[in-house]
């Protein structure tokens, strides 16, 4: 309490340099939340948009299915599986999928395509496929023999919504897939490579499509927090560790996405650090200041009997106040910022409008209100403060007493 | 057993190749109770062998004892300790810490020695009251006069029951006033509680009222006359 006291009161002696010390650590902190948070909002819509509305965060599958993606790794979803998958607190939908490659192909042109046979009420949950409609109308049920292509697919087959297309492909255990559906729409998915090739189809009519009646590749799981997917992997996979399933995380299924976020989050990191760096200076010439100012005051407190670990502790703590109140006001002045752009997104114009469109993101930026964000900038505050203070201090604690009274 | 006790202590400063001897093989027993001024012109190593019987200092030859304790012997967190529990200090400049109040400054040492908080703060209040500060007990030392910052610094001189009190030139700053109230207060201290007392001074004023004058000159004893 008394160290605490004393460390409080002496930060008011220099009142300007303790303010300038602190405006820095503020405008360091603003800084670098609002940008971690403009990026954090960035990858959180990339993320959903293409993992939270498509892939789905966490899927289940027969082992093997993701190494080797073929009819033959399908499996049936027994009621127990399904029973498993639904009793987990933050499982709120499963969604079923069969998944296999063929050709489509209309009066005058054929292209590859990937056909995904999806349960038309729960897929509502994931693609969305009603939202997702550029033109026609969406399945009534899972037996209609009709499919949605990707909406480039559709142009480059060369027909129109209400034409037939032909499906050529090969089912389960090497039968031959053969079918002729209308086709009912087209959808704009978040994957320009999808939208070339995709083609969806009722679940049961994929199923004898590709002659693998009850068949699935895979079960999407629609989570109620993406920021649990680890734990609920982990209680997942020991679960049915008995039972042949993968549990796949979306880091696993878009590793090109994570790594791209991540390299984005590196060179954001370097920025940072920079900015820390220089602020980390300007602490370390507050300790300078401090310690030179005041070293005949310290040389009296060691011969009076002040231990020299306490001048350290007392020194130690009143850069920490300078630095946390100088973090907790950074973060108490992004907060506001954060919120606003949260609330009133930064909303793109022109060919970048275009260019996110395209992937069919929506082409504005919220940023993210992760606590993350915040609380972490303290923390690297903390760390950098004690990085730049800890010779300084233990320079201090080593006094002469009588040289430093004769200073 | 003297409570201070020195034995050929010798101390050389090598200032740019050459050595200067502060202190010449220095002897000398203080007992408990005296009231001693060391005195001497400027250079003649008062300072120094008062930071060498405080423990600040060591001396390059001799002995430093402080109750039978040789001093040299002690390591530096040793040696801090030995000062926090025995030995008072009263600085010229007075030296108190500018961001605590009277009563802090003095309850501090207290603290640091580990006493209760209410312990402290009783035993801090009677101290200011014996060195009649006891309407400033909340004041800092930028709100008190010279002779009442000295006041407060003899008060935590005394707060952590020292063995005895070393005073360098504790009046070098003060007023004539400030210095006679000074003066009757340790005197006071001296006589009703037995309390040592040992001064560097050049002050006449502190010289007539000490019981035993030691004068150094050139590092050496040059006369030890007792009153």
């Amino acid at each position: 309490m008394l160290y605490l006291r004393l460390a409080w009161r002496n930060i008011w002696r220099n009142r300007r340099r303790s303010l300038i010390t602190m405006f820095s650590v503020i405008v360091a902190v603003l800084l670098a939340s609002v940008m971690r948070s403009m990026q954090e909002g960035q990858y959180d819509m990339m993320i959903e948009g293409t993992v939270g509305t498509f892939v789905g965060y966490i899927q289940v599958q027969q082992e093997g299915f993701w190494d080797d993606q073929t009819l033959d790794n399908s499996f049936v979803a027994g009621d127990s599986l399904l029973a498993i998958l639904n009793s987990e607190k933050e499982v709120s939908g499963v969604v079923p999928r069969i998944q296999s490659f063929a050709l489509a192909a209309g009066e005058e042109q054929s292209r590859p395509a990937m056909v995904i046979g999806i349960d038309v009420e729960a897929e509502l949950q994931l693609i969305n496929p009603q939202e997702k409609l550029r033109s026609g109308t969406y399945f009534s049920d899972n037996n209609e023999q009709a499919v949605l292509l990707g909406k480039d697919l559709l142009s480059r087959l060369q027909i129109q919504v209400g034409d037939s297309v032909v499906m050529l492909g090969q089912g389960f255990r090497g039968q031959s897939a053969t079918g002729l559906y209308e086709v009912k729409g087209t959808v704009s998915v978040p994957n320009a490579e999808l939208n070339k090739s995709l083609v969806l189809m009722p679940l049961q009519t994929s199923q004898y499509f590709l002659a693998a009646p009850n068949r699935l590749t895979s079960l999407s799981l629609v989570v109620d927090d993406p920021g649990e997917i680890e734990s609920t992997i982990q209680q997942l996979e020991a679960k049915l560790s008995a039972a042949a399933y993968d549990v796949m995380s979306w880091e696993e299924m878009l590793p090109e996405l994570q790594q791209s976020i991540e390299a984005d989050r590196g060179s954001s990191y370097i920025i940072i650090m920079i900015l820390y760096v220089v602020v980390g200076f300007g602490i370390l010439g507050t300790v300078l200041m401090m310690i030179t100012e005041r070293s005949y005051e310290f040389g009296v407190m060691i011969s009076i009997g002040t231990p020299r670990m306490a001048i350290a502790a007392i020194l130690g703590l009143e850069i920490l106040f300078i630095a946390l109140l100088g973090s907790g006001v950074g973060i108490l002045f992004s907060l506001p910022v954060a919120w606003y752009f949260n609330i009133n997104p930064i909303e793109f114009t022109g060919e970048m409008a275009a260019v996110m469109e395209s992937y069919s993101l929506e082409p504005y930026l919220p940023f993210s209100l992760d606590p993350s964000v915040f609380y972490i900038q303290a923390v690297i505050i903390f760390i950098i403060t004690l990085l730049f203070s800890f010779i300084p201090l233990l320079k201090a604690s080593k006094l002469n007493p009588v040289k430093a009274m004769r200073s | 057993m003297p409570i201070i006790e020195t034995q050929g202590l010798t101390k050389v400063y090598n200032s740019d190749q050459v050595p200067v001897h502060a202190l010449n093989g220095v002897d000398l027993n203080i007992e408990k109770g005296e009231f001693t001024a060391i005195v001497g012109p400027s250079g003649s190593g008062k300072t120094t062998l008062l930071n060498i019987i405080g423990g600040l200092d060591n001396p390059t030859e001799g002995k430093a004892k402080v109750q039978g304790t040789d001093l040299d012997t002690l390591s530096d967190g040793k040696l801090i300790n030995f000062r926090l529990h025995h030995i008072g200090f009263v600085f010229q400049a007075y030296n108190l810490i500018p961001v605590l109040t009277a009563l802090e400054n003095v309850s501090f040492v207290m603290q640091m020695q580990g006493r209760s908080l209410e312990e402290c703060k009783t035993k801090s209040i009677a101290l200011l009251e014996e060195v009649g500060l006891e309407d400033k007990i909340h004041k800092r030392p930028s709100e008190l006069s010279g002779g009442q910052q000295q006041r407060v610094a003899v008060a935590r001189a005394l707060a952590s029951k020292p063995d005895f009190v070393l005073a360098d030139e504790p009046t070098a700053n003060l007023d004539s006033v400030s210095t006679a109230e000074l003066l009757d207060m340790m005197l006071e201290l001296n006589e009703q509680e037995d309390m040592t007392f040992v001064f560097s001074t050049h002050d006449q004023r502190v010289i007539d009222r000490a019981r035993r004058v030691v004068t150094l000159v050139d590092g050496k004893i040059d006369s030890d006359e007792q009153r």
